[in-house]
C-alpha cells in the first residue's frame, strides 16, 4: 500500500505540531488532509505518537539531578581510583607469572631426581617388607645431592613468593 | 587481582577529582541541562528498548558519557543531540547484544485506569502505537519518535542517528508507512478503527 509523499505534508506536520488538530487548524488543510493519503496517514502518525510522547513524559519517573550527579561524580572516582590500581595489578599478576614459571622450571629441571627418589622409595618399601628382620639401611638409595639442592630452592622460592605476594596484596 | 576498596578511593580521590573527575561541565550547569532534557530522555529510551528498567539504566549511563566526552558544545541544542546521539548508540548496543527485538510492548504508563470510555480508547490506541513501534526497525522506531512525537527537524536527526539530512525525508516517508501498515494490522485484528 505505498503512496507517493504530498507536497503539503511539511505545511501539515506544522499544523499538527503547532496546534492543536483539527479543531484549530485552517479549513483548507482540514479539507486537503481529508482527500491525500499520504496527509490522512501523516496526520494519524502524528497524533498517535505524540499522544504516546505525552503519555510517556507525564509517567517518566527520573530521579533527581542531585542524586544523578551525585552517582556520576561517585562513579568517576572509583573509576578513576581502578585506573590508579592497575599498575599494581599487573606488576602482581607478573610476579605471580615469574614465580609459576621458575617453579615450573624447578620441577623439570628436578624431575629425574624425583623419578629417583620415587623408585628408590618403591624399592626401599619392597625391601623393608621383605627383610625387616635385617634390615641393611646402605642399601638404600637416595637421590643425588644435586636434584635435591634444586628441588629444595624451587619449594623456597615458592614459599617465598607466595609469601611476598600475600604482603603485596594486604592491605596494610 | 584485588578489588578497589573505600580507602583507595579516599586516598586517590583528591587527585582524581582534579585528572580524571574532568567533566564536561559544573553541577550547576549540568542540573539545569539534566531538568531540560531527562524526561525527553527517559522516554525515548523506554519506546526504543520497551523496557522501563533498560530505559532508566541507560539514562544514567548516556549523561555519564556526555560528562566524560571532553566535548565543548556552543549551545545547549548540540548538547542535547549529542546526548540523544550516544543514547541512540547505547540502544544499538543493548540491541546487538540482545539480537531480539522488545518481546512485548511497554506496559503501564498512561494507561491507569481510565475513567471514561474517551480514556479507555486512547489508552487502547497508545497500547497500539507500543506495540506497532516494538515491531519496526530500531532506526526507523528512531526516525518516526524523534520527528513525530518530538518534532526534531531532519537535520537534528541526522546529527541524533548519525545520517544525513537529505536521506531523512525518504526514510521518514517509508518508515511511517511501516508504522502505518503494522497499525492497520492491529487495528484489523481488534476489529476497530481509529481516526486522528
Amino acid at each position: 500500500m505505498r503512496h507517493p509523499e504530498c507536497d503539503r505534508e511539511a505545511e501539515v506536520l506544522e499544523a499538527l505540531q503547532i496546534s492543536a488538530w483539527p479543531d484549530c487548524c485552517a479549513d483548507h488543510l482540514r479539507l486537503h488532509v481529508a482527500s491525500c493519503r499520504s496527509c490522512t496517514e501523516l496526520a494519524d502518525i502524528v497524533v498517535r505518537l505524540f499522544d504516546d510522547y505525552r503519555a510517556a513524559l507525564r509517567d517518566a519517573r527520573v530521579p533527581s539531578s542531585a542524586a544523578v550527579w551525585w552517582r556520576l561524580q561517585m562513579r568517576a572516582r572509583q573509576e578513576a581510583a581502578r585506573r590508579a590500581t592497575r599498575p599494581i595489578a599487573v606488576l602482581q599478576g607478573v610476579a605471580l607469572a615469574c614465580a609459576a614459571g621458575l617453579l615450573a622450571a624447578a620441577i623439570g629441571l628436578s624431575a629425574p631426581a624425583w623419578r629417583r627418589f620415587a623408585g628408590s622409595l618403591a624399592g626401599w618399601g619392597a625391601g623393608v617388607a621383605a627383610t625387616i628382620p635385617s634390615m641393611a639401611w646402605g642399601d638404600v638409595q637416595m637421590f643425588s645431592p644435586l636434584g635435591l639442592s634444586v628441588a629444595l630452592t624451587a619449594m623456597l622460592l615458592f614459599v617465598a613468593m607466595s609469601v611476598a605476594v600475600y604482603f603485596a596484596v594486604s592491605e596494610k | 587481582m584485588r578489588d578497589v576498596t573505600v580507602s583507595d578511593i579516599e586516598r586517590l580521590a583528591p587527585a582524581a577529582a582534579e585528572r580524571d573527575a574532568v567533566f564536561e561541565m559544573d553541577e550547576d550547569a549540568f542540573r539545569a541541562f539534566y531538568e531540560h532534557t531527562s524526561r525527553q530522555l527517559w522516554a525515548y529510551l523506554a519506546r526504543m528498548t520497551g523496557d522501563r528498567a533498560l530505559a532508566d539504566d541507560l539514562l544514567q549511563e548516556a549523561y555519564y558519557r556526555l560528562l566524560r566526552a571532553g566535548a565543548v558544545f556552543d549551545a545547549d541544542a548540540h548538547r542535547r543531540h549529542y546526548l540523544f546521539r550516544i543514547a541512540t548508540n547505547l540502544v544499538r548496543d543493548q540491541h546487538r547484544r540482545r539480537r531480539t527485538r522488545p518481546e512485548s510492548p511497554l506496559q503501564g504508563d498512561g494507561d491507569d485506569l481510565p475513567g471514561d470510555a474517551m480514556a479507555a480508547a486512547r489508552a487502547e490506541h497508545r497500547s497500539e502505537v507500543r506495540g506497532a513501534l516494538a515491531r519496526l526497525r530500531p532506526r526507523d522506531r528512531a526516525l518516526l519518535w524523534l520527528a513525530y512525537a518530538q518534532g526534531a527537524s531532519h537535520r537534528e536527526i541526522g546529527h541524533v542517528l548519525g545520517l544525513k539530512a537529505a536521506s531523512i525525508k525518504p526514510l521518514l516517508h517509508r518508515a511511517r508507512q511501516r508504522l502505518s501498515g503494522l497499525l492497520q494490522g492491529s487495528v484489523s485484528k481488534g476489529g476497530r478503527r481509529a481516526s486522528p
